[in-house]
């Protein structure tokens, strides 16, 4: 093997910079540099190639390793970090419909306990019925199977009945018809309207109620679609 | 390469004859030998000089005290063998290099005058140190670390092997392929920097 090959296989020119040769080899080799131009100009080359490394390494342009990152790892930060957006926006949007029930919730109860004061003041009003206008609440929430209990004083004239509905769906003209236990039919009205509160306000003929369970249906006009349908046991005194 | 092998290469080199030619002259009083064996030898004897002393000055002296010395001793015929004149200049640099240490006079200079610059500022200058800077900008991220922890660092391989996440026998050839992208990308931007006149690197 020649001179010039030798030193390239052995890499001559990067160990002498890096002082790696043992001293017979680099003596041998600084011989060869003094009289070999080639080698001289590859030398100098390395030795600049290796103080600019250093140059860069100490003036902070090429920082040391510290730990090298898988690729993964950036991409688990960011998924974990959409998760947490995401949870964040759906318990925001959770809580804002919870709140937004609740207010409904709130606003209906206040509604139904004005509607509660306007008939018992109307009521008492009545000259010839003092106190005598029986009154049942009938709501969805009170549940099909429990029915309301509403007590009727022989004096009375009336039963009203108060039937809460949803405020916010356009029923249009309702009926309501009840039925005694055994299934026949005792009263009917068509023509009924929701009032302001959502619901149908209803005055029956008391006389036509003694003392049992009646199932009250209540069902649009025009397409016979029952809206609803509520238990409620008459007691009478 | 072997020690032997080298020397049995070093006398077969065709420059020892040439250099024995030079001597002759030298000796004779031809004054353009004299100035022939100064311009071939004065740049590589003041970077070797430069690797024993490190210091740009104490190598300048180093220098001129080993080209005297060289000079008299052709003059006087004390060259046993003028084929072997890089021999001689080595050897003689090695003494006079040693001479300097032992009077100290490095750490005299330092008491007194400035601090010497880093010796890395011999072989780089502002532009080689923009076109390196540049162009480690734009390799890959591996064999930026790569390169310091090989040539600045100085990590053995099986530590570079260890930090990098690769076999030990594989940090030859991702050292071959740092090079080889340096060593293509500073010429892609050179040949794109017309303005600026590059000295080549490795």
């Amino acid at each position: 093997m020649k001179m010039h090959e030798q030193i390239e296989a052995d890499e001559v020119i990067e160990r002498y910079v890096r002082r790696q040769l043992g001293e017979e080899e680099r003596r041998a080799f600084e011989e060869h540099v003094l009289d070999c131009s080639e080698c001289f100009e590859k030398v100098q080359e390395m030795e600049r190639f290796v103080a600019g490394i250093g140059y860069l390494a100490e003036a902070g342009p090429l920082p040391a390793l510290t730990r090298r990152r898988s690729w993964w790892a950036p991409v688990l930060a960011l998924a974990f970090a959409l998760m947490l957006i995401v949870s964040g926006l759906w318990i925001w949007k959770l809580r804002t419909s919870v709140d937004l029930l609740a207010g409904q919730q709130q606003r209906l109860a206040r509604e139904l306990a004005q509607a509660h004061t306007e008939l018992a003041a109307l009521a008492a009003k009545a000259p010839d019925t003092p106190a005598a206008l029986p009154l049942a609440i009938l709501d969805a929430s009170r549940g099909s199977g429990v029915g309301t209990e509403v007590t009727v004083p022989s004096q009375a004239r009336e039963l009203a009945l108060w039937i809460q509905l949803d405020p916010e769906s356009k029923d249009g003209s309702l009926g309501i018809r009840v039925t005694d236990g055994k299934g026949r039919t005792v009263e009917s009205v068509d023509g009924l309207r929701k009032n302001r509160y959502g619901a149908l306000a209803v005055a029956l003929p008391a006389g036509k109620f003694p003392q049992g369970e009646y199932t009250v249906l209540v069902f649009r006009a025009n397409a016979h679609a029952v809206l609803g349908q509520y238990l409620v046991k008459v007691s009478v005194e | 390469m072997g020690d032997e092998a080298t020397r049995d290469n070093i006398a077969s080199n065709p420059e020892f004859t040439a250099n024995a030619d030079l001597v002759e002259r030298i000796q004779s009083g031809d004054t353009g030998a004299e100035e022939t064996f100064y311009r071939s030898y004065a740049a590589r004897l003041y970077y070797l000089a430069l690797v024993r002393v490190r210091s740009t000055h104490d190598a300048e002296d180093a220098r001129s005290e080993t080209f005297l010395r060289v000079l008299s001793a052709i003059r006087n015929r004390q060259l046993r063998s003028p084929g072997a004149l890089a021999s001689f200049c080595l050897r003689t640099l090695d003494y006079v290099v040693l001479e300097m240490q032992r009077k100290q006079m490095r750490a005299e200079r330092l008491a007194a005058e400035e601090p010497e610059p880093a010796i890395h500022e011999y072989f780089l200058d502002d532009g080689v140190k923009a076109a390196i800077e540049r162009t480690f900008a734009r390799l890959k991220p591996r064999e930026r670390d790569f390169l310091r922890m090989y040539y600045y660092d100085e990590l053995p391989k099986e530590e570079i092997a260890r930090r990098t996440g690769i076999a030990s026998e594989r940090v030859r050839l991702l050292k071959s392929r740092a090079l080889k992208s340096f060593r293509e990308m500073y010429l892609r931007l050179a040949k794109s920097d017309t303005k600026t006149r590059r000295k080549s690197l490795v």
